[in-house]
């Protein structure tokens, strides 16, 4: 049974228009801006996030920092500006900024008579914290009159069951609005015809699915279940002979949670979908595999992922501008 | 993801459909759930009342 559905989805959006909430990226919620070792020493970094330019560092103890990557007096972008662990000093007038905070502490430009405030100055800054290997950014709605009127949650982190862990990671750049990437995520239907192979799944492997579904803070999870019988991950961890069970939840903003118990072993893996601009978005997969040889589970399972997002062809479609990562990238920490 | 680009860049008409689509639908119930919730400082009004069970062939 087919029904046409919501007027609500999004299949483009309009170029031009400055951050807002019309863009259809929500505000008051933390985002992975980078990963923790893209900062190192007194180096600055850049990201986006939500259309809003960002100069990322590290101060003289090892806590990030985020501003908004653009000086307050003219717009020049702090990130080309020189940083002493402290300060930020902006490379064209040379003006100063409290990396943490953002307020101006020098205007090497003003006279000895000057009444100007300069602790009134600031350069937008943003909380940091970081978890799982990501500097996470917490980004205030800009059409907050006030402060936040809730208190800030804590930056999401991924459940630790055990000492003995591995993480692994895994990104791409996708070239569309942040809900394409989102609804992607939680799209069952899609597997077949993207995600084949010989020893897993095609569309001759297709068969009915019943699943249970339940409301959650923000979101709403698949309950604890055991897995379908032509799922990958599950096949491979059948060797052990244990039970298998996994949960699924989405939450708002961005994120799929997905927590895997087979006997003794926990497999938890986390993926977001980060806005970007309107028109581009960033997935990260993030795992945690714990007290389990599963090495080459993940090493499967991430190859699936890459199959997903095609490489490049030589045919261009007519795009113009530079051509977003979509090549995925790995690593494990 | 890529390949779906090159379509969205020409505005189609989309759909979502049930039951495999359902969950896609209650992210975009969410989104605006939680946006009118901050616009009226109303406590948010969650898209699923209960559990449901949805039914797909993959």
């Amino acid at each position: 049974m087919s029904e046409v559905a919501t007027p609500s989805l999004q299949s483009s959006v309009s170029p031009g228009s400055s951050a807002s909430t019309d863009s259809g990226m929500l505000w008051d919620f933390w985002y992975p801006a980078v990963r923790s070792r893209q900062i190192r020493g007194r180096a600055l970094s850049t990201a986006m996030l939500l259309e809003v330019p960002l100069v990322l560092g590290r101060d003289a103890q090892g806590r990030a920092f985020a501003l908004r990557d653009s000086c307050p007096h003219r717009g020049m972008p702090l990130s080309f500006g020189h940083f002493d662990g402290i300060t930020l000093e902006c490379c064209y007038h040379g003006w100063q900024f409290d990396a943490h905070t953002g307020r101006c502490t020098a205007i090497p430009s003003l006279s000895g008579d000057s009444r100007l405030r300069v602790e009134r100055i600031f350069a937008g800054h943003f909380p940091c914290e970081e978890r799982d290997g990501y500097v996470w950014v917490y980004m205030p709605d800009p059409a907050a009159r006030s402060g936040p009127t809730e208190p800030m949650p804590p930056a999401p982190q991924l459940p630790t069951f055990s000492e003995r862990y591995r993480l692994t990671h895994l990104w791409a750049e996708l070239p569309c609005h942040v809900d394409h990437g989102i609804i992607g995520l939680m799209d069952p239907a899609h597997g077949p015809f993207v995600h084949q192979s010989w020893w897993w799944r095609s569309r001759h492997s297709i068969r009915e699915k019943e699943k249970k579904f339940e409301p959650i803070a923000n979101g709403f999870r698949m309950s604890a279940h055991a897995p379908s019988a032509n799922s990958a991950p599950y096949k491979l961890l059948r060797i052990y002979g244990q039970p298998i069970n996994t949960t699924i939840d989405f939450a708002l903003p961005n994120m799929r949670f997905e927590q895997i118990r087979c006997g003794p072993y926990w497999f938890s893996s986390r993926a977001t979908v980060t806005p970007i601009r309107r028109d581009l978005c960033r997935i990260d997969f993030r795992r945690r595999v714990e007290h389990l040889p599963l090495g080459a589970v993940c090493g499967v399972d991430l190859s699936r992922l890459r199959a997903q997002i095609p490489a490049p062809g030589p045919a261009d479609h007519g795009k113009a501008g530079p051509r977003p990562r979509t090549q995925p990238q790995s690593d494990a920490d | 993801m890529e390949k779906q680009a090159l379509g969205l860049a020409h505005s189609p008409n989309l759909m979502l459909i049930d039951d495999a689509d359902r969950p896609a639908k209650w992210y975009f119930q969410l989104k605006a759930a939680h946006l009118e919730s901050k616009r009226t400082g109303a406590p948010m009004r969650h898209p699923l009342d209960g559990p449901v069970t949805l039914r797909w062939r993959s």
